[in-house]
Formats: structure tokens, C-alpha cells, sequence
């Protein structure tokens, strides 16, 4: 038998080592980070705190009792490790970019910085954690009776939970890190890891070729029921068990805490995939063949527990016991001393913080209060959970079967599976879904496996567990609502994680997140579509900057927050001062010091402060449901498809503009050639008649090259006119203007066409304007225009005693001049087309012209910057006006 | 989340049922040396997939940006 001096001294200077390991890492990573303790080894082996006692001896137990179930305990974090890394992979992501500090504060924050959700987490984490920290307690204790003989249990129990309150105060709570990591832990942790995967593997070693010889022989004569265990082994058992391991790699406290919040590197993930699985599967290697030899070499009656250790003491081998214990001590004090950091972090920010909020006086505050505040509450969190630990393991007496009690915290934590994957990758999840799931997780849980665990000394009496409560058969907790004759586990599992799980979706959906909720819920799903930790698309009210600089000094101490100020203040461009307060400082400063008092507490300070938080409509547009994004897609498709319809119809005008000028050229060109056909028919067929010449009389023969002539003589003009038109219409012609008399011109055109007046005894009677009135204009293109209306009056007049009357007027710095016949004139109607080309008025004969004299006139006038309208008088008769320019 | 599906179905009921046999591998019962194979082939596996993973992971935090999950 050892001494109880050799076993003291052994754990005396185990604990100092690693308070040693723990002091000098913690020290050099604030001078000179070594880099071989940020590799991935490290990472994965402090993830190995998953294994505690309760694998080191319990899995022996285990496998004795139950055969080959023991080991669905290692297969789920398996699964999880190398098929579904990502999520660890998010879950770190979201760590990192919101400054998570336990996974109470991750599904507060994530439901929109919820006080209510932190502080229901946090109580299930305590009440789950306790029954697992006494089992360390029961282990540590047993496993010290069983090498120091007979020892009072309560004491033993007492100084081991006072040595690992210790322990977990002094490193634990050092500081408040910014990312609430603490390196000489962790690597602390990561010894105690190596030191138990060795102790076991020794041990079986050991039991396999010192007791036994070779595994053939161990499994020789092994009957297959002591393999799968009395049900059998794969039932429905074997599935929940998995699932629920899987499950607690996720969700339990501490795991969150080594695997998420103490990640230094989001690829050390990587690595651990599928180097932590491999660590799992060294520790259970040796764990059947322990038990099978356990149950040979033992004596009957001896605790299956316990195997580990009496197996070597039972061969006399004292110091492979020795190390065997210190396997196990080692696998029971990194368990406790992460869950109590864990919990005790959860207790401190969601429940501390909030009552201390209320009852701090605002008004005199002091540099750092509120960081010694939240050291002290920690301390005390960690002696308080440890307590709880110990006065459960006093209570309970100490359950035989370790496996048990490590189940009831499995399927207690398994409650924050829906509300944390429902979260991270499902945007209608809401707060009230996550809340109503939880309460009613937690309560079916505590009702159908918590309490009946006690066995009638808790809550719920023997009677009532058995025959339900006031003999409600119906209520009966372990076979609720008439689901009898499964396991218990089962049924726990099936009635608190489905029924949470259900309720957490239906009143998600029934649900509508409030802004905060919306913003939070899009920063998590989509957490990699962010950059650099999401900046905060939220407006605050005004705050100053002062206060928040007081606020920045209590909670971080006075020279971290200076650090964090000058630094916000230089990324504004400010040498020295305060920075401004503005969103982004505002939301900066609410990031850090969620990282040491959670989002929740964070945000209740913050807001004290700035004010309200709201969220922007526009940011609301930014951040809402894939469907909005969809809808602004759409709407920006739908701007751009009016943008184009535009343009087509443009075109389209464009077009029909095109078209319009097609068709008139067309007419014109059918219209011109119209024009031309005529006079050349009748050259043609005279010059036939004279080509064939026979019979035709010198008369006829002279009167057909007159009007051979007179054709030709027609189409010159023509041409002339057209070509005239053209050069005029399209402004190649400039004119050169000179002085004109006005009297003068007007007696010049009428002395041109005099004969023409006189042989149809038309009377032309002019009405002067002053002597010396001038125009500016060109002599003959203006005396072609008169000559072409004077005798358009002369041809198309019809009256009994033709009279054409020219009245010049001066109007300002125009002058009129009037060309008035009474022959009729032209109506409305026709006045709209009379200057269109080869247009003729109703009164002119097919023969009498092309039609081009007006439009040509007009584009003369046009050319010398007057005009040539028809106007009508009084009485309704029409009369043409020149209107030219006078020049004084 | 191949690997995770191929584990499930490898090491759950039914597929696991069938290894429930009489008889010895290297001294073994075939049921635990099926269980530990599987295990074992998983680990490999993942650290097969953990390596090209891993370069991306470290080009991704070179550029502070990576959308892959996956």
C-alpha cells in the first residue's frame, strides 16, 4: 500500500508543476508569445478536456457494465470533429468577430442581446454543471480512498474542491482579457491532457501484456453478452447516446470555452478534425480490455469504477497506481477548472453584472470599479460553483455509477443545441423561439431525468416517480404522457431536446424579430459574408465622449481604455483628445467590452449612456431577409428594363420620323418624275411623228417642233425650279443683301409683269409706304417672288374686272408688303398646303406650272430672314403678305 | 459532411448490426474491430480532407475574406 505522505507529495507536486507551467506561460506570453504554444497541438489537447474522470475510470465502469456502449461517448464528438467541423468553424467565426465570451453570451447576443435568454442559459449551465463537477469531486476522493485506505470522504472531498477553487482563482481570473483568453490554462490543461492519455494507455498496456497475454488472450473466453451488454447494443440506446455526445462536444460550457473562445487561430480547427478524434480513440483503445481483465483479476463485488487504479495496486505495482491516479486527478481538475472558468464567466457577466448595474452608483464613479467588481464576482462564482459541487456530492452520498450523472449534464446541455444551430444558420429564428424552447427543455428535462436522479430526495418523492405526481399515471415522469417502456434516457431525450426543439421552431415562426434581433440574426447566419467582425450598422443617440471614456476605464482599467481611445482617436485623424463619439466609436467600444462583460451587459451599458440604439431603415434594407435583397435585385432589374423601354421607344420615334421622310420623299420623287413624264410624253411623240415623217404636212410639221420647243423650254424650268428648291432648302445658296428701296422694287416687279396685266386687263393699284422706306434684301431674288405672286394673281383670277392691290405697310422695324387680288383667294383649309411642293391650289389647271413657285418664294424670303404668309382679311378673302426686315 | 454521413450510417443501427458476429480478428472480436476500423479509416479521412482545407483557410486570411462553409 502507498503511503499517504507519497500520494500527498505526488499531488503536491503535480499541482505545483502545473501552477509552474501555468505562472511562466502566462508571464512569457505577455513579454514574448512562444510560438509552439499557439499550435494546433496545443489547441487540440486543451479540447481534450472533454475527457475527465468520468472517461478515466467511468468508461471502465462503463464498458464492464454495459459492454461496447461506452463507447458512443467518443463516436459523436467524432462525427462532429471530422464531418461537421464547419459548424465548430462558424460557431469560432462568430466567437471571434462578436467577442463571445461563453456560449450564454452567443445566443444572447445572437437574439438580439437578450438579458432574459443570457441569464436562463446561464442557470441551466450552472445546474448541469454542478452534478458534473461533483463527479469529479466523487472520483478524485474514491480514487484517494482507494490508494490511501480508508480516509474520511467529506474532508478529502472538501480540500480537493478547495485546491481546484484555488487553482481555478489564481489563473482563471488573473485578468479580464480583452478575448477572455488565458493562455497559462490552457497550456496548463494541455499537460494535464498528455499526462492522462499516458496514465490510461499505460494502465493498459499493462493489463493487456503484464496481467494477461495479448489481446487474443483477454478475448478468448469472453462471453459475447459482456461485448454488447444486456440489451444488446445497438438499440435506441446506442443512438441517443451518440447523439447527445455529439451534441455536448457543441454545447457544453467548457468545450464552448476551450473549443470557441480560447481559439487563437480559426485553421488550428483543421488540424484538431482529425487530431482530436484520434486522441479520443487512444483513450478508449485500452478501455475494453481494462474492464474484461478488471473482471477476471478483481474479486467479485469490486467497483468496475475503479479498475483502472486497483488493477496495478491489486499486482502490486505501486508507482503504475500512482501514475494512474494522477491520470485520473489530472483528467478531474482540467475538467473542473475550465467548466468553473466557464460558468463562472456566464455567472459574472448575466447575472452579477445586470444587479451590480442597478445598484452601482453612477454619479462618483471610480477608474476600474466596475473590472475589480467583475474579478471579485468571478472569484466568488468559482468558489460558489465548486461549493455547489461539493454539497451535491455530500448530498447525493455519491451515485454509484459515474456514467449516470455525466448523462443528466449531457442531456441538460443538449437543450441549447436547437436555439445555437437554429441560430447560427436560421434567420427566422427568434428570441422568444429560443426562450419558449428552452424553458420548456429545461423543465421536461429536470422533470423526466434531473429530478427522478435523485430518487425521491429531491423535489419529487419515490411514490411520485413511480406512480406520478398525485398518482397521475399520465404525468408519471418516466414514462410522460403514456410513452412507457422505454429507457429513461431515451424518453428524456426524446420528450426535453424534441419538444424543445419543436416549440423553438413553431413560435420562431409565429414570431417576429424586433430590429435589433433582424440586425444580430444577419451578422451570425451570415458571418462570412461580413469583413473584420461586421462594423456595426446601428445609430445610437449622441453621447459624450467623455462619459464614454469614464465608462471604457471602469470596465477595461485605466490604461487599456487610454490604449483604446487614442488608438480610435488616431483612426479619426485626431493627434490628441478624445475621439468623437461617433457610430462607429460607439459601436467599437461596445465590442470590447462585450469581450470582457458579454454582449448583453455591453449593450445595457452602452445604451445607459448613448441612448436608445436604433437601427436605419437603410441598414435594415442592407442587412433584411434574402427576400428583401431579392426585391432590390428586382427593382434595380425592373429600372433598368424602363431604362431600355425608354430607349426602344425612342427609337421606335426615331424611326417612325425616318419613315415619315421615306414616305415623303418618296412622294416626291413619284411627284418630280410625274412632272418630268409629262412634257417628255409629248416630245416623244412628236419627234416619233417627225422621225417616221411620211404624211405629214410642213404646217404640222412646224407647229410640232414648236411645241417640241415649248416642252423642252417647260422641263428646263422645271429642272431649274428643282434644282433652285434644293440648293434653297438645304441653305448652300447664301444670298447677298443689300439696301433696297421699298417703292422701288414693288414698281420694278410690276413694270415686269405689265404686259402680262395689260393683255388680261387686270388693274394693279399700289399703296406706297413713305418715300425712303429701305429693306434689307436681294433686288432680283425678291423681284423673282414678286413677279411669281403677281402673276399667280394674274393667271388664277376669274373675275368680271380683275384688280390687284399692292399695300406696303412699315410695322416697327418690319415692313408688309400686302399682294391683295379679288379673285377669290384660297379658304383655310387650303392654306395649310398651298406652299407644299406640287401642290396647286383648286383654282390652277394641270398646265399652268409645277406647283414649286410658292414653296420656292417662301424659301427665298426664308433666306433673306423675312417670310411669306397667306393672311386673311376681314371679310374672310385671303391675300399673300412679304414680310421683310427694315433697315433704319 | 460526407464524412459525417458515412460515419452515421457506418456505426449506427442497422449497418452496425450486421458485425454483430462470433469469430475473431487478430484476436478481436469482429464487432470491436469493425467499430475501431471505421473509427480509424474517419480520422484518416479527415486529415486527408483537413489538408487542402487547411491551405485554403490560410490563402483566406490573407485576403481577411473567405466564404466557404462547406
Amino acid at each position: 500500500m502507498l503511503s499517504t505522505d507519497i500520494l500527498l507529495f505526488a499531488c503536491l507536486g503535480y499541482v505545483a508543476l502545473l501552477f509552474a507551467v501555468a505562472f511562466i506561460v502566462d508571464r512569457r506570453t505577455r513579454t514574448n508569445p512562444m510560438r509552439w504554444l499557439q499550435s494546433p497541438v496545443v489547441y487540440t489537447l486543451s479540447i481534450s478536456v472533454y475527457c475527465t474522470s468520468w472517461t478515466f475510470y467511468g468508461a471502465v465502469g462503463s464498458a464492464a457494465r454495459n459492454g461496447l456502449e461506452f463507447i458512443t461517448i467518443y463516436l459523436g464528438p467524432t462525427l462532429v470533429f471530422v464531418g461537421w467541423w464547419w459548424l465548430l468553424r462558424k460557431l469560432v467565426r462568430i466567437g471571434r468577430a462578436h467577442r463571445v465570451t461563453s456560449i450564454a453570451d452567443l445566443i444572447s447576443s445572437r437574439y438580439g442581446k437578450s438579458p432574459s435568454l443570457a441569464v436562463l442559459v446561464t442557470v441551466i449551465a450552472v445546474i448541469a454543471t454542478t452534478p458534473y463537477i461533483a463527479l469529479q469531486l466523487q472520483s478524485v476522493t474514491r480514487s484517494y480512498q482507494v490508494i490511501a485506505g480508508e480516509v474520511d470522504e467529506v474532508t478529502t472531498a472538501f480540500w480537493v474542491a478547495a485546491g481546484m477553487a484555488l487553482f481555478t482563482i489564481l489563473f482563471g481570473t488573473r485578468n479580464l482579457d480583452a478575448n477572455e483568453r488565458h493562455h497559462g490554462v490552457v497550456s496548463a490543461i494541455a499537460l494535464e491532457a498528455i499526462v492522462k492519455l499516458l496514465a490510461l494507455i499505460a494502465v493498459g498496456i499493462f493489463a493487456v501484456y503484464g496481467v494477461s497475454d495479448g489481446f487474443g488472450d483477454i478475448f478468448a473466453d469472453v462471453p459475447t453478452e459482456a461485448i454488447l451488454g444486456q440489451d444488446g447494443v445497438f438499440g435506441a440506446r446506442w443512438v441517443a447516446t451518440t447523439f447527445l455526445s455529439a451534441t455536448a462536444i457543441i454545447c457544453l460550457p467548457r468545450q464552448f470555452q476551450v473549443t470557441v473562445v480560447e481559439n487563437i487561430k480559426e485553421s488550428h480547427l483543421t488540424t484538431a478534425s482529425w487530431m482530436f478524434p484520434l486522441y479520443l480513440f487512444g483513450m478508449t483503445l485500452f478501455i475494453m480490455p481494462i474492464a474484461i481483465v478488471g473482471a477476471k483479476v478483481m474479486p467479485a463485488g469490486s467497483n468496475p469504477d475503479l479498475y483502472v487504479l486497483t488493477i496495478p495496486l491489486a499486482e502490486n505495482r505501486h508507482e503504475l497506481a500512482l501514475f494512474a491516479f494522477l491520470g485520473g486527478f489530472s483528467s478531474a481538475t482540467s475538467m473542473v477548472i475550465v467548466a468553473a472558468i466557464a460558468v463562472s464567466t456566464m455567472v459574472s457577466n448575466h447575472i452579477v453584472m445586470p444587479v451590480a448595474l442597478r445598484l452601482l452608483p453612477g454619479d462618483h464613479a471610480v477608474s476600474g470599479d466596475v473590472r475589480n467588481l467583475l474579478l471579485v464576482s468571478r472569484r466568488f462564482s468559482i468558489a460558489a460553483i465548486l461549493g455547489l459541487g461539493f454539497l451535491y456530492f455530500q448530498g447525493s452520498g455519491g451515485s454509484d455509477a459515474l456514467a449516470a450523472i455525466g448523462l443528466i449534464a449531457f442531456v441538460g446541455v443538449a437543450q441549447f443545441l436547437p436555439s445555437l444551430v437554429g441560430g447560427i444558420f436560421w434567420r427566422g429564428a427568434t428570441r422568444k423561439g429560443a426562450l419558449v424552447g428552452l424553458v420548456i427543455g429545461f423543465l421536461l428535462w429536470a422533470y423526466t431525468f434531473f429530478l427522478p436522479s435523485f430518487g425521491g430526495e429531491l423535489l419529487l418523492s419515490k411514490s411520485a416517480i413511480e406512480f406520478g405526481p398525485m398518482g397521475i399515471g399520465l404525468l408519471r415522469p418516466q414514462a410522460l404522457f403514456g410513452l412507457a417502456g422505454m429507457d429513461p434516457l431515451v424518453h428524456a431525450v426524446f420528450w426535453s431536446v424534441g419538444m424543445n426543439a419543436l416549440s423553438f421552431v413553431l413560435v420562431s415562426s409565429l414570431t417576429r424579430p424586433n430590429a435589433l434581433e433582424r440586425l444580430q440574426s444577419a451578422l451570425f447566419v451570415d458571418v462570412y459574408r461580413s469583413s473584420g467582425g461586421g462594423p456595426s450598422r446601428t445609430t445610437v443617440g449622441t453621447a459624450d465622449s467623455e462619459d464614454l471614456f469614464v465608462l471604457a476605464q471602469r470596465i477595461l482599467g485605466t490604461e487599456p481604455a487610454r490604449r483604446l481611445f487614442d488608438e480610435m482617436a488616431a483612426g479619426q485623424g485626431t493627434d490628441a483628445g478624445l475621439p468623437h463619439a461617433t457610430d462607429e466609436v460607439i459601436a467599437r467600444l461596445e465590442r470590447e467590452l462585450a469581450g470582457s462583460i458579454g454582449a448583453a451587459s455591453a449593450h445595457a451599458m452602452v445604451t445607459r449612456i448613448a441612448g436608445q440604439e436604433s437601427v436605419g431603415i437603410t441598414e435594415l434594407i442592407d442587412i433584411a431577409d434574402e427576400t428583401q435583397e431579392l426585391i432590390e435585385t428586382s427593382r434595380q432589374l425592373a429600372e433598368k428594363s424602363a431604362e431600355l423601354e425608354h430607349a426602344a421607344q425612342q427609337l421606335r420615334n426615331a424611326n417612325e420620323r425616318l419613315k415619315a421622310l421615306d414616305a415623303q420623299k418618296d412622294e416626291f420623287l413619284s411627284q418630280v418624275s410625274h412632272e418630268l413624264r409629262t412634257p417628255m410624253t409629248s416630245i416623244r411623240s412628236f419627234s416619233d411623228i417627225l422621225v417616221s415623217g411620211e404624211g405629214v404636212s410642213q404646217e404640222d410639221r412646224d407647229r410640232f417642233v414648236a411645241i417640241i420647243q415649248n416642252e423642252s423650254l417647260r422641263l428646263t424650268r422645271l429642272l431649274d425650279e428643282l434644282l433652285d428648291m434644293s440648293r434653297l432648302e438645304a441653305g448652300t445658296v447664301s444670298l447677298d443683301l443689300e439696301k433696297i428701296e421699298v417703292n422701288e422694287a414693288v414698281g420694278g416687279a410690276i413694270d415686269a409683269v405689265s404686259g402680262m396685266t395689260r393683255n388680261n386687263g387686270v388693274g394693279v393699284r399700289v399703296a406706297p409706304v413713305p418715300r425712303g422706306t429701305l429693306i434689307r434684301a436681294n433686288d432680283d431674288r425678291l423681284r423673282q417672288v414678286l413677279i411669281n405672286l403677281l402673276s399667280n394673281a394674274v393667271k388664277y383670277n376669274s373675275a368680271t374686272t380683275p384688280t390687284i392691290r399692292i399695300v406696303s405697310t412699315v410695322k416697327n422695324d418690319k415692313v408688309w408688303i400686302d399682294i391683295i387680288d379679288n379673285g377669290g383667294g384660297v379658304t383655310r383649309d387650303e392654306s395649310s398646303m398651298i406652299f407644299e411642293k406640287f401642290a396647286r391650289g383648286s383654282r390652277a389647271d394641270r398646265d399652268q406650272g409645277a406647283g414649286l413657285g410658292l414653296p420656292i418664294s417662301r424659301a427665298i424670303m426664308r433666306a433673306m430672314n423675312g417670310d411669306l404668309t397667306i393672311e386673311f382679311a376681314r371679310d374672310g378673302t385671303s391675300f399673300f403678305r412679304l414680310t421683310l426686315a427694315r433697315v433704319k | 459532411m460526407v464524412l459525417l454521413v458515412v460515419g452515421a450510417v457506418l456505426l449506427m443501427p442497422p449497418v452496425a448490426s450486421v458485425f454483430i458476429l462470433d469469430g475473431t480478428v487478430f484476436g478481436i472480436p469482429i464487432l470491436i474491430f469493425y467499430i475501431f476500423a471505421v473509427w480509424l479509416a474517419l480520422i484518416i479521412g479527415a486529415a486527408i480532407l483537413a489538408k487542402p482545407l487547411g491551405r485554403m483557410d490560410y490563402r483566406a486570411h490573407s485576403d481577411t475574406s473567405s466564404d466557404q462553409d462547406s
